[in-house]
């Protein structure tokens, strides 16, 4: 079939009823012959009598934790790389009291406030 | 004991039987819908491993909800609902996942879409060329175009499947019409 010929009757279904002529020659050129992989039915009809279709609620949970986790993880592995540069380049080291944001004299201080 | 002509039975029976435990039944409603589904999960979302699972769940969905299936439409436009519905949620899932990346303009002008660019060789297979541009469409104007023009429903039918309003088909089609009139420009 002509392009022109397919794409005028593809463009006319849009807006009216085909007659049943157009309408298999239609089908005929567009419809593509899609299937699923074979065992489709046996792979559905095991989750359902193992139950497996019936833990959706988790699963459903699941994947909503998953979307947040990638909204929350990525920009907070973003901050943590900045901070960590951030203060490398403040600082010149990257220590765990530089990380966790503890001045240098803090263990005096406790040892101090302890002794009283 | 005979043995039930699953084949031979009709739908309705086939979900009484389903709804009261028999598995075979619903294994039966599976091979009838199995190649509809597929054509339309697949038509929407690509020939992809996604699909197969879209299509799993699609099934699934129907044996759980059997139960509030009271037989006002069609088994065959029961399912279809919950093909579309599931499809549609795989591609607002996939979408949010890729705004994530790429963030993209929802109000792109239609032309920007590059359907020849490096596509001469999808072009010389008139129909991989027509499916592409379908696939191009807003997923809402995607699921009319399917019905209507590819599976052949009515738009009464579709506006069921769908569970809108017949005007909302007929300006969905109209609008699905003006992308497709543009992304298909240089068809003649």
């Amino acid at each position: 079939m002509k392009p022109a010929k397919l794409k005028e009757l593809l463009l006319r279904s849009l807006s009216s009823e085909l007659g049943k002529n157009d309408r298999a020659i239609l089908e005929k050129e567009l419809l593509a012959d899609y299937r699923f992989s074979e065992g489709f039915r046996d792979r559905v009809m095991k989750s359902i009598v193992t139950g497996k279709a019936f833990i959706t609620g988790e699963s459903e949970i699941l994947r909503s934790f998953d979307s947040v986790f990638i909204r929350v993880a990525i920009p907070g592995a973003a901050a943590v790389i900045i901070l960590a540069l951030s203060l490398l380049l403040s600082q010149g080291s990257l220590s765990y009291d530089t990380l966790l944001g503890i001045d240098n004299n803090v263990d005096g201080v406790l040892i101090s406030l302890l002794a009283e | 004991m005979v043995k039930h002509d699953y084949i031979h039975s009709d739908d309705e029976d086939l979900v009484r039987r389903t709804l009261n435990g028999d598995t075979v039944a619903f294994s039966e409603i599976i091979r009838r819908y199995e190649n509809m589904v597929a054509r339309t999960v697949k038509s929407m979302l690509g020939n992809i491993q996604q699909s197969e699972d879209v299509g799993q769940e699609t099934f699934i969905r129907l044996f759980k909800s059997l139960k509030d299936f009271r037989g006002d439409s069609k088994l065959s436009t029961y399912i279809q609902r919950i093909a579309i519905n599931q499809s549609l949620n795989e591609i607002r899932r996939k979408k949010r996942f890729l705004s994530l990346f790429y963030p993209t303009d929802d109000k792109r002008n239609m032309t920007e879409i590059d359907l020849e660019a490096g596509n001469e060789e999808v072009k010389k297979d008139i129909k991989e060329y027509v499916n592409l541009a379908i696939s191009k469409l807003e997923p809402d104007f995607r699921s009319v175009v399917i019905l209507r023009s590819i599976q052949g429903y009515s738009t009464r039918e579709a506006a069921d499947i769908l569970e809108v309003p017949v005007g909302t088909v007929l300006s969905r089609l109209s609008r699905a019409k003006e992308q497709l009139k543009i992304l298909l420009k240089d068809l003649e």
